[in-house]
């Protein structure tokens, strides 16, 4: 009796020294732990000697989906097929057959632990291209390892290797297109191709992060995909005029901006006449020759509707109100140019201008106020060389100005009563100059803008 | 013989003593106080206001203090003084900013704003972009030195308007910070 006795006590008193640090269910061995998961610390189990992950855990970083007993991992630019293998050991053994894009390979799969799915960490880091060790799952540093080239018909491409996959950003101006790697490494060159579209790329750092910039002709489209090269990932630049111009319609307006002049109807303006619309026409067809698109607010003496102006303002790329001073007893003198300031009453523009980070379109939709001081200064700087006296002042209620979306000034030609400006500006030769400086000066910024740059 | 004096007919002779009383009282005339006055003069008392003109470029103003009458210190009755002030022009060297001898503007205040009417003869001057700012923001920066005043909102012809004379935004209040 006793013998029978200590036999039915002996495995209860012993069970409790095999579940410490152990957790058995059915014939599964396995210990809790935990794991270091791309810097944060992470719970994992050991079973039979395999490390292995919880699909909650890994669907911070990855996209997990079941189909049946095949379960889909999609992260880092690889896609992983695994089978769902219920039998533990057998899912922890080598002796599986998985998908790593597309390469299949024997290796360890998932299993069902408690009715939870658990996925194994060495099979993981193999597919996505990252680092395993025991305890410990990580990245690479994201490296640019090469640069190829082909150059095509109607298309040329540019091939940029990466030990891993990162996450990218494409910038288009009207004239080039950026591809940001973000946090990845790289050599800072310029790569030349045999290519007619796309000559040369340029690789550069720019904080943490590498940026290649290709150059985007006129008729040029581009695309840029990724595509998973075994541990490695592809991304692809095609630039060509075989490929859809699929530029937003925004970068695309940079190349056909629209100048709106705006001269101010003056019911009596004594001896000069109307030489706010003489400079206009002459301004504008100045530019109309040179090939930009530009409107006047009015042809002659009938005067457009405020609504019709501020319609125009709003689709202007730059809108340029010409005035002359008038004002009872007023004894100034030269040219004026005003800016806006302050905000624009317009909602919609001064939060888009006021919004921390803006990316490239939202500056394509709305100019901020250093594109003003840009024309600004380039307008005086061709009134300088006229030995015009130009002076700079702010408006803050402007109504025209205020519904511009890019660049918009006043200029004040100047005063009525002023005989020098009144002689200045009655003298043909002169009035053309100012023509000239207008329209040169309003060229040569919407030429830079263009081109991505600043005047 | 019959008692006259019972307690019931002792009664009824005081109540209708009491409705020959109560009669004779409300035909009276009943005493009248004085007509009210509304808008009394009240005590004249002199304010002192600052009047802003213009420079000789039409780009900074020039400032006068002067003292004017005002019947009753409100801020009405003195922001109503200084258009008056404003249409009379400046006695320095400073520009009028309203024709002289016009209409002076009406001027109403609702708390902290301000409203003005501009006459629709003004919508006839012939005022460049400067002057048309030298203008509105004279009336804005005289207004906003009477006690209390926020911002000033402009009428013209006593009709809400977008512009005076095609170059200035009025369709919001105009504050100090709008004519620095």
């Amino acid at each position: 009796m006793k013998r029978h006795l200590a036999r039915l006590l002996l495995p209860m008193m012993l069970a409790p020294v095999g579940v410490l640090g152990t957790a058995g269910i059915a014939n599964a061995q396995f210990s809790v732990t935990r794991f270091d998961f791309l810097g944060r610390s992470a719970p994992s189990v050991i079973l039979h000697g395999a490390e292995f992950a919880r699909d909650d855990t890994l669907s911070s970083q990855l996209r997990l989906t079941r189909s049946g007993d095949i379960i889909r991992v999609a992260g880092f630019g690889h896609v992983l097929l695994l089978p769902l293998d219920r039998d533990q050991q057998r899912a922890a053994s080598e002796f599986n057959t998985v998908q790593l894009d597309a390469e299949r390979v024997n290796a360890r799969t998932a299993t069902l632990i408690n009715g939870k799915l658990y996925l194994p960490l060495d099979t993981l880091a193999r597919g996505l291209g990252a680092q395993y060790e025991p305890g410990k799952f990580t990245l690479p540093q994201a490296e640019l390892t090469g640069v190829s080239s082909h150059a095509g018909r109607d298309a040329d491409r540019v091939v940029l290797d990466l030990n891993r996959d990162v996450r990218y950003d494409v910038r288009v101006t009207p004239s080039e297109v950026r591809v940001v790697l973000y946090g990845a490494r790289g050599a800072e060159r310029t790569y030349t191709t045999r290519g007619r579209h796309l000559p040369r790329v340029q690789v550069a750092r720019q904080g943490g992060n590498l940026v290649l910039s290709a150059p985007l002709g006129k008729n040029d489209g581009y695309r840029v995909y990724r595509t998973p090269k075994s541990q490695q990932v592809r991304l692809v630049l095609d630039v060509g005029p075989g490929i859809v111009r699929n530029l937003p319609a925004l970068a695309a307006r940079a190349h056909k901006p629209l100048i709106v002049l705006d001269p101010v109807g003056v019911d009596d303006s004594g001896q000069l006449g109307d030489v706010a619309l003489e400079v206009a026409r002459e301004a504008g067809e100045l530019l109309s020759s040179a090939g930009w698109q530009v409107r006047l607010t009015r042809a002659g003496k009938s005067l457009a509707s405020l609504a019709e102006r501020a319609d125009l303002a709003r689709e202007s790329d730059v809108f340029l109100t010409l005035d002359v001073g008038r004002f009872p007893g007023a004894s100034g003198s030269g040219l004026t140019v005003y800016e806006h300031g302050g905000p624009s009453g317009v909602a919609l523009l001064d939060n888009v201008r006021q919004a921390g980070e803006r990316d490239l379109l939202s500056r394509m939709a709305v100019s901020d106020s250093g594109a003003n001081r840009r024309l600004v200064q380039l307008l005086q700087g061709e009134f300088k060389a006229l030995d015009v006296p130009a002076k700079t002042a702010s408006v803050d209620r402007l109504y025209l100005l205020r519904e511009a979306p890019h660049v918009a000034l006043l200029v004040q030609l100047g005063w009525v009563h002023s005989d020098a400006d009144s002689s200045r500006l009655r003298s043909e030769g002169r009035r053309r100059e100012i023509s000239v400086a207008l329209a040169r000066g309003i060229a040569t910024y919407l030429s830079a803008r263009a081109a991505g740059g600043t005047p | 013989m019959r008692r006259v004096l019972t307690p019931f007919n002792v009664i009824c002779l005081l109540l209708f003593a009491a409705s020959v009383a109560a009669y004779l009282l409300v035909q009276e005339e009943p005493e009248l106080s004085g007509v009210p006055v509304y808008g009394e003069a009240g005590e004249v008392t002199d304010v002192a206001v600052t009047l802003y003109f213009s420079d000789a470029d039409v780009q900074a103003f020039r400032t006068e203090e002067r003292r004017i009458s005002v019947q009753r210190d409100t801020p009405l009755n003195v922001a109503q003084a200084a258009l008056a002030g404003l249409v009379a022009g400046p006695s320095g060297d400073g520009l009028a900013v309203l024709p002289p001898n016009s209409e002076v503007p009406d001027v109403w205040v609702r708390g902290e704003h301000f409203f003005v009417n501009l006459p629709g003869s003004y919508t006839r001057l012939n005022y460049g972009t400067s002057g048309e700012n030298m203008l509105v923001c004279s009336i804005t920066r005289t207004l906003l030195d009477v006690r209390g005043a926020r911002d000033v909102s402009f009428l013209v012809g006593g009709r809400s308007a977008d512009t005076l004379l095609g170059h200035l935004d009025l369709r919001e209040p105009f504050t100090r910070e709008d004519c620095n």
